[in-house]
């Protein structure tokens, strides 16, 4: 049994992180792991943040995982804070072991340590077994989202 | 025809009416946004006053090359012009800022707000999950 830890990402993680991002249907289109300066750009804005948390799962050192949490203040529903968590993959060889499940249950706890209302998520309209894992964690759908690429 | 500004504290009768919320958590809020560097808050404003008010959210991630991304929410509008404003308003100081992409958030999925959106560029791209603590 390998010793998983959550922790926050750092800069060395990158490489990782951004493999786990492009391997998977959506984000190989977009995302490309041999030229990490962009990514490293957006993770100091990150890391520099306080109210945004770049996590990993690390099985020993290695990150396996990640998800990204991000506090959001707004007026809607009596003024509360929200996170959100956004991007959650997991390494294709330690799916099915219950790691998403206790990024995102990290996640949830963070939020209500912060003091955050309610814990918000979007999913792909193409990501239907995702949706299936959010309503086990205590999700439930409740809004819809509309892109526009500028 | 609305001007677009951002809010400001004396706004806060304007908010409460737009979002039918008691005024001391939406004050607290309020201060909250106006501090926070990645939001922005604006009220639309006409001879009448604030007709309304919208949020430009900028996030951060690795995703797409770690390209900002916008947010739009938080949207209250007295008249569906002044939602069309705002709108306006969100889509071009996203594209400003650098986002790449910009996301906005409905309660609704009608068929009648979908074509009123498609009508700005956005599609239907995802569904949206909510747990309250």
């Amino acid at each position: 049994m390998a010793d998983y830890t959550i922790r926050r990402a750092r800069r060395e993680d990158i490489g990782a992180i951004v493999h786990m991002l492009a391997d998977d249907q959506l984000g190989a289109t977009r995302d490309d792991p041999s030229d990490l300066k962009p990514y490293l750009r957006a993770f100091d804005e990150i890391d520099a943040d306080p109210n945004q948390l770049l996590m990993v799962v690390a099985s020993g050192d290695d990150p396996v995982g990640t998800l990204q949490l991000t506090i959001i203040p707004g007026l809607a529903r009596r003024g509360a804070l929200r996170g959100q968590i956004e991007a959650v993959r997991i390494h294709a060889d330690h799916r099915s072991s219950g790691l998403g499940t206790d990024l995102v249950r990290w996640a949830i706890d963070e939020s209500r340590r912060r003091g955050c209302g309610l814990v918000q998520l979007t999913s792909d309209t193409s990501r239907t077994e995702a949706y299936r894992f959010y309503e086990g964690l205590g999700f439930a759908p409740s809004h819809t989202g509309f892109k526009l690429k500028l | 025809m609305e001007v677009i500004r951002r809010a400001r504290a004396t706004d806060i009768e304007a908010l409460v009416r737009l979002f039918g919320a008691p005024g001391e958590p939406l004050a607290a809020a309020l201060r909250e946004l106006m501090n926070t560097p990645h939001v922005t808050l604006v009220v639309a404003e006409d001879d009448n006053g604030v007709a309304g008010t919208a949020q430009l959210t900028v996030l951060r991630g690795l995703a797409w090359e770690g390209a900002p991304r916008g947010l739009l929410e938080g949207i209250r509008a007295a008249r569906r012009g002044v939602t069309s404003a705002l709108l306006t308003w969100g889509i071009d100081e996203a594209r400003r800022r650098g986002c790449t992409r910009i996301h906005l958030d409905s309660g609704l999925n009608r068929g009648d707000l979908r074509d009123f959106y498609a009508r700005f560029g956005f599609e239907y791209s995802y569904q949206g999950f909510t747990r309250v603590l």
